[in-house]
Parts: structure tokens; C-alpha cells; sequence
């Protein structure tokens, strides 16, 4: 229960970082608050050669307002703080309410946004928060910097875009919309655990009329998932008791999920649509 | 003076408190001595195998490794594990021979303590590494090659009864590791005249007690004196040392065992384990002191397991509801070994009738070996089992006699008129089953009155949430205070200070504290001039340990006996001194006079001085102010009680809530009220755990599916709710301060409570609830199977926003 | 095979500079343990879950378990040895501890304090609710959490019985 001997590099700027990825594309991976990476290797399930711990560099760990209205976190900021951060708070509320299910507080205060985003667990919240909120994600690398679609950013369980020279380097997210309410549910057995099922959404309402959402499900697949014609559903409507129920039902053509030894799949299905019908509601109790 | 009952501390802080709350606690871990190397364990990965063979050439040249030791390297040295002579062995064969049931009959496996040709279970210890440092340990510890060829593993205990079923032991004619049969009254003839007849298949999930402190041993060989020490994170130092002395052909007086502050045991840490033998193996082949301290998995994977039973039960009511017999067939999945042998299924059978009166019994006990780790008592040992098939069957048997479930209990609750009451069987130390004392049904309106539970309770009512809600209740009882005896030294010194050492050794039960406090009210001192010494097995000859919730009943009758006893002693020679009786004295703040005259006193301080030898009270009374006492009990005294539970049902998400907990108990006067309530609090979270959260589950290749705390949930604080409490305090005569134990009682109920309470939410639909833990898993499927039944699609209640 | 590449770390560990030269895979915990002695800081899970491990770092807790030693170079850390004034003298929250019941065998005991000396510091007029999130962060598997609640409460000034609710 105790790591593999690795070499560690720590450098203090993004540039160096970077070169260190560039020349050991295969052997060094990238540590962020290690509250998942840790754990893997002191259970050996983890043994990278080179870990660059990305902790001292500077200009990672922000929390920015751009001058269009865009949202820019910082990969390295810490989860506690963005959890409470102000700008977090009007701009993306929904990304501090994920947070509350975000492991506990003793683990977000090293935890980083950028950490949770690039480790892309299956049932992770920041994810489809990120997906629901329409964000983008900026990495670089040596060759270049580019941007990636929240959609297209992971791209299966614990699998991303990155390429192996490649860091994450902020998430945006764009400005909010007057009258948009957001809302997340998830289902866990007791604080901390896993999420058995969860639903990030994002509303936009003129008077009462939901006109247009984003529904996106976590811990249903390899990766967040939206639910196109759950949303085609719900727009337009007042999310109402009867639209949920056709939404949940509609949910449930949408999603293949696993079963694991918590649930099955079928069930599974099941709390999905639960959740998605919850968070609008939430979301619609909210204007 | 203590008289029988009295309540030794009020306060709810302990001496223990200071040094755990600066960190100056010593756990295992936290010992050292010069020179200690590490030992890694490898393990096996797989469930059932052929070993060929362990290559340990590339481990060796790791760097820091002293030696890489196989089963081969040590088979000629160790022989088998010896069936535990802790608690479970020195009652068995009494009591086999008392069933005189030809069907009865218990195998002991013989299992090395480290696999020579054959693997058992993912987790058999295969190779022990020692290293100069912990991370050198496990990295040569993956350098270890293991050749095993699978064989059909055995993972299911009702497949494992079947004929053809490949063995575990070759040698045994078929996996029953143990047969119980017990009977009381013609219960055929019971059964075919009882108005209603309900039957239920019910188990009790299998669970891990996962202290938060894992196990852990160091062991150091002196070869200047000769003798090992043996540092052991374990409830019971002295069995561990005849454990050891046995199996290395040592004087046991060669051997000292050590239990430092053990944060947390359950009863995962009351049997003597291979690791302690083969850290003892390392320190006196290789002279080099050793540490090793278990690793989460390691503990999911070799620390026993427990639980485990599914029961066939079926219960006869008249046409009054009064019960007329019940019928139990159980099977116990012991895993590969099942080291206390009758303990956990004959407990299981001694406490099914409960608090109630069951005129006809028969009660059939099978334990079944598979690929899992071994399986023994953990807090509760059988009991929980006992209780979730009686209680869980009287729901059944209530809802088909179209009863109040309430009121079915009440009509068979045995009266308080009733004690001392003879259940009409032998209990497992092969004296007759009385009841001692108690009132059951004071017990089990006080908890309904507390819980609120209307008369005519509505029921099926929801929550602002949508959720339902749903009571259940569940009684119990239990033999605490199990013997065969405990041991306590008393000693003051020529200082006038006292020395209590027990054999007793606690894992966070305030032991230090009560045991202090009852020694300095015999001898009128003030508990801070009492030293309290426990785990050691140096420090008092003989000793048992801390399990079966036992401790205050046996090791604090043996403290009082022996501080009353030093007592006495101490009177006598003042009486002599001043022509007086010894009646007429008493000792009021380390001084003896005559009672109620403060004129005339003398300091025990200056007696004990003169107790010194040579001097002038030695000279006549002999030396020394010590006394010892083992205290046998002559039988469990029983405690009882009643739990009600209230849930909160979600029955879209399968997720429920505990939203209010009753425990009205009665464990005989209270000696620490806040301890007695910490245990009770804390036996319910594990209850609830088993109830809700807890069970190991393995894969049909005997894989372990959940082994580490991210799968195997352990209650958080979110899932225990703050708990009503309440005691009653009917003293038992069979102990001179008139306690009963209280260490397991407060797991014992919640799994059936909790169970009731869930199918009482779901009455109308006609869920069925017979298996703990109710995940959500597991109830969305009841929730699945009722609306099939009903042929209709899934239930769903109109879930409110969350 | 190569001696293991080492480096060099100081921390201020309760007050004290701490410098040692390390291999980089030495845990925070490691190092509290084994080189400094501070072996109030306990290990039950190695992966972060159990909260056993848990110290105040730069003011907030985190799992020790977790933390590279050599990740941390220059930071101040607070142990449960660090917590009592210089004569030893309990903390409100400690002195609760004992008063509730709040302990039993004590091996997560270190843990809980830290985290709620550090959150109590932070927010020393909390709710019920926020107390009992934090608490949520850690497993005891002794006291079935009511002592550990009441303690908190008593040390944050709140009455010891709350009505608890969930998000």
C-alpha cells in the first residue's frame, strides 16, 4: 500500500512541464492534487516512471473572469476553492454544487478541477457538469495549444483527449444566460461514495417556458452522456410533473449503462431517468 | 463500599481519553525496536489451487531483503493451525457430547499457516518477505513468482452440500464442516396443528468488521534471555501465547504477548491468526525483530469474515397468535475455515426463541467450507442471524394471521413473573439456557412508547419527500459474560499505590477507567492512585481477552473480587493491630478507621509498608499486598432488550434513510452510563451497516468483488442517526455486581428492526424483505418482483423533487 | 539496480523545521511516522477514504495518505501532537471529546480533530449541518458518531442535539 519508486520532476513553469511531457511522452504522467492517482499507485495499480508534479507551476490555479463574460478555471484549482470561490458562485453555481459531491472536503482541498476533469471517472460530476454548461477545455502542449469540446473531452472511462504530451490547462465556461437555472442530482448509498446514477442540466426559461435545456446523465456509461431527445422533450414545455414523466420514460431509451455489484443495469436505467426527472425539476423549482 | 450495582463513574471521560486525543497512543504501528525489519506478505490471487511451486530468487536480491520464505521453507518447522482453544474449543466437546444427536458432528480443517501445496482462498498467505523497510518489503514482494494451477472453486454453500461438488479438503467425505441439531417438544405435531404456518428463506449477508485500525504484529527474539515477545494488535493475549508456545514447542512462560492500545477489534481480533505465528517464526529463525501491519486488502481478504447463515425457518401460530413451535435449517458459509468452530452456529441456535415463549424447537445448524477467507464471530457472533430469522418471521407470521405485528409480539413476550426462564435447551458452555433476569415486555413497551408507534399505527404514509415511511421492531437477547473465566491481579505497593493487571484487553472499551474506578471503591482510594495494566500477558498469569461482551461481567467481577479480597486482608491486620472487629472498619480515603470515628486512623501507605518483607505486618501476615482472582462464571447471564427502527423509503432510487432509532435495553445496573451508551450507539452503526450497507460479495470464481472501502461501505456519519436510549437496570444474580454485558448488544437487533421497518414502508405492495443488506440493488428487485406478482409493470410512487 | 534518487524537503511540522532527504515516493504520512516520530497520525485505508491519516496542511486538512512528502516541500503542518497548547493543555474540541464520549478506541480520533480544528478555525459560527459534513469525512467504527457530533457542537457553541438534514 505504499507506491513503486518513480522520478520526480517538479517544475515551476507550464513551458517546463511541458518539455518534460514532450521528451517522456510514454513514461511521465502528469500529477495534479493526486487524490485519485495516489491512491492507484499506493495500491500499485498505478506505477508511472516519471511523475511531473504540476503543484509549483505557476499560473495554473486561477479563477478568472475573461473580458467576454467567459468563466476560466485553472486545472490546478484546487476543488475547495472553486467550491467557494465567488466567481464560481454567480457565474457557475452548478459547478460548486457538484463540488458537494465531489469526495469530501478533506479530499477537495488538494483535489483540483483539471485533476477531476482529466481523470474522466465514469461516475464523476465535474464532467457532465461541464458538458451541461457547454464549457471548453484548453490544453497545450509543446507543438501547439488547442481547444476541446466539452463533448469531446472524454472520450471513454478514465480515457481522454489529451494526447500523452499534452496538459490540460483551464476549463471555460461560458457566461450565463438571464433566467438560466441549472441543477444537479445524484444518487450515492452514503456520503462520498460513487454516484449510482446522476444528472447535470441547464435551463434556460422565458416566463415559465423551459425554451431551451441541456440534460446531460453521469455514471451511465464510459463517459457523460446528453440526452437529446430527453431535452427535445423537455423544451418548450413548463417541466411539469407530466413532461418529467415523459422525459424519465424517454431517458430510458437513451442510456445503455453497466451494471456493477451495486446495480444493474436495468436498474441502473431506472435511477437514471429518476435523477434526469429530479434535477429538472430542481432546476424548474428554481426560476 | 461497591455494593452490588453501584455505579462506578459518572463522568463521561476517561483516562484513556488523553493520550488518544494528543496522539500519544501506541498502536501497533506506532512500536519499534533497534534493529526492525519489515515483513510483506504475498497472498494468494487465486480461490482454489494446486500451489507447484514459489520462486524466490529475484525477490531475494532486491534490495534490503533479508530473506523470502515459502510454505516449504517453513512446513517442517510449523505444523498445522491447532483448532483454537480460544473460547470456541473449550466448550465444544462438552457440548457435542451433551446433543447426543448422532447427526451432530464438527471437522476441524487442518491448514497450514502458510499454503505448501494447495491455496484455499484469494488472501492464503503463500510467501513472507522480510525487508530492512516497508516499501522495500512490497517491492519485493511483487518479485515473488507463484505457480498455481485453479482448480473448480467452491463458492456457493448451497451448490457446495451438493453431491459432486469438488472438495476443499480432500480427505472429508463432502464440505460440512459442522452439523448442529437441536430440539425441543414434538415440533411436528406443533406445526400440524397451528392455525397459520409461515415460511421464510432469510439471510443474513456476509460482513467484514473492519476496524479502523487494521491487524498487526511484531515479533523480537532476545537470545540473551531466551525469550520472544510478541506484540499483537488482538483482543486476547493470552490465547495468542498457548497459540504460540503450542505451535513453536516453546514454554509458554518463554513467551510474552503484548497487546498495545488496539484501535478496534469486533471480534475480528479474538482468534489466534497464522500471521502472528509466522512474525513469531521470522523473529526466532532469523534474528531479526519484525513488524507487519495489514493492509486494507489484506484485511478484506484474510481477517475473518462473519454472518453468512441462510435460514429455512417456519413458525406455527395458534388461533390466539401465540407461537407453537418453530423450525430452523440453517447453513453457515464458513469460508476455508471456520476457526472457533460451534461459537457462531450454536449461538445462532441458542438465542432463535428470544424474548419469546417457544414451546416446540428444532433448530438445525450446517456449516459449509468454500474458497472464501475463513469466518468467525464478529461482534453480535450469531446472534444477529438468530434475530433477524425470528423477528423477520414473526412480520410474516403476524401479516398472514392478519395481526398487528405489535401485538403478535406482545401475546408471546415471556413475562417478567416468568424469570428465572428455562428455554428447555443447553447453551453452548453446556449448562441449561436461563434467562437470569430481565422484564421483557416493560423493555418492549418502553421502546414503542418511545418510538411512538400508535396503537393502531398507520401505516404507509410519506414523507414531505414522497418517501415512505415505515416501523419496524425487533427484541433480543444475550448471554454475555461467557466463560471459562477471567483473571485479575491486585496489588498495592509498598507506596500505598495499586496495580491492577487483567487478563481482559480492551479495544477502546474504557477498561483503564471501570476497572480503576471498581478497584478503588473496594479499597477506598481515589481511582488516580489505581494503575490499570491490560494486554499483557506478563503482567497476570492466567487471562482470556476481550470479546463476547464479557469484560465488565467477568473481568470486572474478578477486579472486585480481588480488590475485596486485598481488602480484607488489609482490615484483618489493622483489626488485629486494634483488638477490633473487622466490621467496625472501613477505609475512607487511603485511610483505614473505624467507621464513622475519624479520630483514629492509619494510611494505607503506612500498612502497605509494613507489608514489605522483613517488616513488622509481613512478619506476621506473610509478605506482599497482592491478590488474585479467576473468576468463573457459572454461566452467561442474560442480557435483553428491544430496538425500533423508522425508515424513510425511496422507492424510485432503492435508497433508505434511518430516521429515528429506539434502543430500550437492560444490561443490569449501569457501572459507566457513557460508556454503556458509546457501545450501544456503536453496536447500532454496525448494525445498521449489516442492515443497510456491509457485505462482502464474491464472484463464481471465488474472486472477491468489494474488497476496499470505496466498494464495501461502511456507515458514515450520515447514515446513523443520533439514537433514543433508554435502560433498564434488572440486576443478575449471577455476578457480585449484578451486570451483564453490553459490548455486542447494540448490533444485534438493527439488521432485523430496520428489515421489518423497510416492508412495513412497502406493506400495500407486497414487497418482501428477506435479506440483509437491503441495498438499493436488492430492493428495487423485491420492488420488481412484488409488481410482477401484482402484473403490473415497476412500482413507482410519485417521487416528489428531491 | 541504481540507489534510489533522494531530495531534499523541510516543512514546519507543529512549529518545528523539519529537513529531510527523501526518495520521492516517501508519503506525507511516511515522514510524520517514521522520520519524525509523530505516530499520532494514523494509517487505516492508504487510499483516502477512511480519514485516519488526516493533518492540516497550510491551514487545511487533507489526507497524509495522499500527499507525497516531497509534493509538500516547504509547507506547515499541523498533526494532533500539534494541537494542544505548549503545556499540554486540551483544546476546546479536545476537552469535548472526552466530555462526550466522542472517542472510543481512538485510532480515528487525530483525524477528526484535525479536520475540525481546521474547519472551526475557518468558520467558528458553523451550522449543524456543515459540522456534520465534515464528520461525514471520516469513518469511526467505535462510537457510531453521535459523541463525535455532540463533541463538535459543544466545541462550536451549538446545542448538542440538532435536527439534521439532508441536501
Amino acid at each position: 500500500m505504499r507506491p513503486a519508486p518513480f522520478d520526480l520532476i517538479v517544475p515551476d513553469t507550464l513551458d517546463e512541464a511541458l518539455s518534460v511531457m514532450t521528451e517522456q511522452p510514454e513514461q511521465a504522467r502528469p500529477l495534479a492534487g493526486g487524490q485519485s492517482l495516489i491512491p492507484m499507485m499506493n495500491l500499485r495499480l498505478a506505477v508511472p516512471e516519471t511523475l511531473v508534479d504540476l503543484g509549483r507551476v505557476n499560473g495554473l490555479d486561477g479563477v478568472e473572469l475573461r473580458a467576454d463574460g467567459t468563466l476560466s478555471i485553472g486545472a490546478m484549482c484546487r476543488q475547495a476553492t472553486a467550491h467557494r470561490h465567488p466567481l464560481v458562485l454567480e457565474r457557475a453555481p452548478l459547478i460548486a454544487e457538484a463540488l458537494n459531491h465531489v469526495g469530501h472536503w478533506q479530499i477537495r482541498t488538494r483535489g483540483t478541477v483539471g485533476g477531476n476533469l482529466a481523470h474522466a471517472d465514469p461516475a464523476s460530476e465535474l464532467p457532465a457538469v461541464m458538458l451541461a454548461l457547454g464549457a471548453v477545455y484548453r490544453t497545450a502542449s509543446t507543438r501547439r495549444q488547442r481547444t476541446i469540446g466539452a463533448a469531446d473531452f472524454p472520450v471513454g472511462a478514465w480515457s481522454t483527449a489529451l494526447n500523452p504530451d499534452e496538459l490540460l490547462v483551464s476549463v471555460e465556461i461560458p457566461p450565463p444566460v438571464p433566467a438560466q437555472h441549472d441543477a444537479i442530482i445524484e444518487i450515492a448509498r452514503v456520503a462520498g461514495a460513487f454516484a449510482l446514477a446522476g444528472a447535470a442540466v441547464s435551463c434556460l426559461f422565458e416566463g415559465p417556458i423551459c425554451y431551451r435545456c441541456r440534460i446531460v446523465a453521469f455514471a451511465a456509461g464510459p463517459q457523460p452522456v446528453r440526452l437529446a431527445g430527453a431535452e427535445e422533450i423537455a423544451t418548450g414545455t413548463r417541466l411539469d410533473e407530466a413532461t418529467l414523466l415523459d422525459v424519465a420514460e424517454r431517458v430510458a431509451s437513451e442510456v445503455s449503462p453497466f451494471g456493477d455489484g451495486h446495480i444493474s443495469a436495468e436498474q441502473r436505467v431506472r435511477l437514471l431517468a429518476t435523477v434526469v426527472k429530479r434535477a429538472l425539476a430542481r432546476a424548474g423549482a428554481r426560476q | 463500599m461497591t455494593g452490588a450495582g453501584s455505579q462506578v463513574t459518572e463522568s463521561a471521560s476517561r483516562r484513556e481519553d488523553a493520550r488518544f486525543l494528543h496522539g500519544t497512543g501506541r498502536y501497533l504501528d506506532d512500536l519499534s525496536v533497534a534493529g526492525l525489519h519489515h515483513i510483506a506478505f504475498v497472498r494468494s490471487t487465486v480461490a482454489h489451487g494446486i500451489l507447484h511451486g514459489v520462486t524466490t530468487a529475484e525477490a531475494f536480491a532486491m534490495p534490503g531483503v533479508t530473506a523470502v520464505l515459502t510454505g516449504r521453507d517453513l512446513s517442517r518447522r510449523l505444523g498445522h493451525l491447532a483448532p483454537s482453544k480460544a473460547d470456541g474449543g473449550v466448550f465444544e466437546e462438552k457440548l457435542l457430547s451433551q446433543l447426543g444427536d448422532s447427526r451432530s458432528f464438527i471437522r476441524r480443517e487442518a491448514r497450514p499457516p502458510i499454503a505448501v501445496d494447495r491455496v484455499r482462498h484469494v488472501g492464503e498467505i503463500i510467501s513472507v518477505v522480510i525487508a530492512d523497510d516497508p516499501y522495500r518489503a512490497e517491492d519485493a514482494a511483487e518479485r515473488v513468482g507463484v505457480d498455481i494451477s485453479e482448480l473448480d472453486p467452491v463458492v456457493d454453500p448451497g451448490r457446495a452440500l451438493e453431491d459432486g461438488s469438488p472438495l476443499l479438503y480432500d480427505h472429508w467425505p463432502d464440505n460440512r464442516s459442522l452439523h448442529l441439531h437441536v430440539s425441543k417438544g414434538d415440533i411436528d405435531t406443533a406445526l400440524a396443528r397451528a392455525r397459520t404456518v409461515s415460511r421464510r428463506r432469510l439471510h443474513s449477508g456476509r460482513v467484514s468488521a473492519n476496524p479502523i485500525e487494521p491487524r498487526g504484529v511484531m515479533a523480537a527474539f532476545d537470545s540473551r534471555t531466551g525469550h520472544l515477545t510478541v506484540w499483537s494488535s488482538t483482543q486476547i493475549p493470552h490465547p495468542v501465547r498457548t497459540f504460540l508456545a503450542d505451535a513453536l514447542g516453546l514454554p509458554a512462560g518463554c513467551i510474552r504477548v503484548i497487546a498495545p492500545d488496539v484501535g478496534g477489534g469486533f471480534g475480528c481480533k479474538a482468534i489466534p491468526y497464522p500471521e502472528e505465528l509466522l512474525c513469531a517464526v521470522c523473529a526466532l529463525d532469523h534474528r531479526v525483530p519484525v513488524k507487519w501491519v495489514e493492509d486494507r486488502w489484506e484485511h478484506f481478504t484474510s481477517a475473518i469474515h462473519s454472518r453468512d447463515q441462510i435460514h429455512d425457518i417456519e413458525i406455527g401460530l395458534d388461533e390466539n397468535g401465540r407461537i407453537l413451535g418453530v423450525r430452523d435449517n440453517f447453513i453457515v458459509d464458513t469460508g476455508a475455515a471456520n476457526p472457533l468452530g460451534v461459537v457462531q452456529p450454536y449461538n445462532t441456535i441458542a438465542h432463535l426463541c428470544g424474548c419469546y415463549e417457544v414451546p416446540t424447537l428444532e433448530a438445525t445448524a450446517t456449516a459449509v467450507v468454500t474458497n472464501k477467507a475463513p469466518l468467525s464471530p464478529y461482534r453480535g457472533a450469531g446472534r444477529p442471524e438468530a434475530v433477524f430469522a425470528m423477528e423477520r418471521i414473526l412480520d410474516v407470521a403476524a401479516r398472514q394471521a392478519g395481526m398487528d405485528p405489535f401485538e403478535l409480539r406482545r401475546r408471546n413476550l415471556i413475562p417478567a413473573g416468568s424469570m428465572p426462564y428455562e428455554v428447555g435447551f443447553n447453551y453452548r458452555d453446556g449448562n441449561p439456557i436461563v434467562y437470569d433476569s430481565g422484564d421483557f415486555p416493560a423493555c418492549f413497551e418502553r421502546a414503542v412508547t418511545l418510538a411512538g408507534v400508535p396503537s393502531k399505527p398507520t401505516r404507509s404514509n410519506t414523507d414531505s419527500r414522497g418517501r415512505r415511511i415505515g416501523v419496524g421492531v425487533a427484541a433480543y437477547v444475550e448471554g454475555t459474560g461467557v466463560g471459562p473465566f477471567e483473571g485479575a491481579l491486585v496489588r498495592m505497593d509498598e507506596t500505598g499505590h495499586v496495580t491492577v493487571a487483567v487478563g481482559a484487553c480492551p479495544q477502546g472499551q474504557g477498561h483503564e477507567t471501570v476497572f480503576a474506578h471498581l478497584a478503588a471503591t473496594a479499597l477506598g482510594m481515589k481511582p488516580t492512585d489505581v494503575h490499570v495494566i491490560t494486554g499483557d500477558t506478563d503482567a497476570v498469569p492466567y487471562g482470556w481477552g476481550t470479546l463476547a461482551s464479557r469484560s465488565a461481567v467477568v473481568a470486572g467481577s474478578a477486579v472486585y473480587e480481588a480488590a475485596t479480597d486485598l481488602r480484607r486482608r488489609i482490615l484483618a491486620t489493622v483489626a488485629a493491630d486494634w483488638e477490633i472487629s473487622v466490621d467496625d472498619l472501613e477505609i475512607v480515603e487511603s485511610s483505614v478507621r473505624v467507621a464513622g470515628t475519624p479520630t483514629r486512623t492509619l494510611l494505607l501507605n503506612e500498612i502497605a509498608a509494613e507489608f514489605s518483607p522483613g517488616q513488622r505486618r509481613a512478619r506476621t501476615f506473610g509478605p506482599g499486598l497482592e491478590s488474585v482472582s479467576y473468576w468463573e462464571p457459572p454461566t452467561v447471564t442474560f442480557a435483553s432488550g428491544t430496538h425500533v427502527a423508522r425508515v424513510a423509503v425511496d422507492t424510485e432510487t432503492g435508497i433508505v434513510e434511518i430516521i429515528g432509532y429506539v434502543v430500550v435495553h437492560d444490561c443490569g445496573p449501569l457501572l459507566a452510563p457513557a460508556i454503556v451508551e458509546g457501545q450501544i450507539t456503536g453496536g447500532v452503526a454496525q448494525g445498521i451497516g449489516a442492515a443497510l450497507y456491509e457485505e462482502i460479495r464474491y464472484d463464481h470464481d471465488g474472486q472477491p468483488l468489494n474488497p476496499n472501502l470505496m466498494d464495501y461501505l461502511l456507515p458514515t456519519s450520515d447514515t446513523v442517526p443520533d439514537l433514543v436510549i433508554s435502560h433498564l437496570q434488572t440486576p443478575s444474580p449471577l455476578n457480585p455486581l449484578g451486570i451483564k454485558g453490553v459490548g455486542e448488544a447494540g448490533a444485534i437487533a438493527p439488521p432485523a428492526a430496520v428489515a421489518n421497518a423497510i416492508e412495513n414502508a412497502l406493506e400495500d405492495l407486497g414487497v418482501s424483505i428477506d435479506k440483509v443488506p437491503v441495498s438499493p440493488g436488492y430492493l428495487l428487485e423485491q420492488l420488481a418482483v412484488a409488481s410482477v406478482g401484482k402484473g403490473s409493470g415497476f412500482i413507482t410512487d410519485r417521487g416528489g423533487p428531491d | 539496480m541504481t540507489a534510489p534518487e533522494t531530495r531534499s524537503v523541510s516543512l514546519q511540522v507543529n512549529g518545528r523545521l523539519a529537513t529531510h532527504r527523501i526518495e520521492p515516493r516517501l508519503l506525507l504520512v511516511d515522514l510524520l511516522r517514521s522520520l519524525l516520530g509523530l505516530t499520532g497520525t494514523h494509517v487505516g485505508c492508504s487510499y483516502g477514504v477512511c480519514g485516519a491519516c488526516t493533518v492540516i496542511v497550510d491551514g487545511s486538512p487533507a489526507r497524509s495518505c495522499l500527499l507525497l512528502a516531497a509534493s509538500v516541500d516547504g509547507a506547515e503542518v499541523r498533526t494532533v501532537e500539534g494541537l494542544a497548547d505548549e503545556r499540554g493543555r486540551n483544546t476546546e474540541l479536545q476537552q469535548a471529546f472526552s466530555d462526550e464520549h466522542g472517542l472510543q478506541c481512538g485510532f480515528c480520533t487525530p483525524g477528526l480533530l484535525c479536520s475540525l480544528t481546521a474547519f472551526l478555525e475557518g468558520d467558528p459560527n458553523p451550522t449543524p449541518v456543515a459540522i456534520d459534513e465534515v464528520i461525514a469525512g471520516h469513518l469511526c467504527r467505535c462510537t457510531g458518531y453521535s459523541g463525535i457530533r455532540r463533541a463538535a457542537r459543544r466545541a462550536a457553541g451549538l446545542p448538542l442535539t440538532a435536527e439534521r438534514t439532508k441536501p
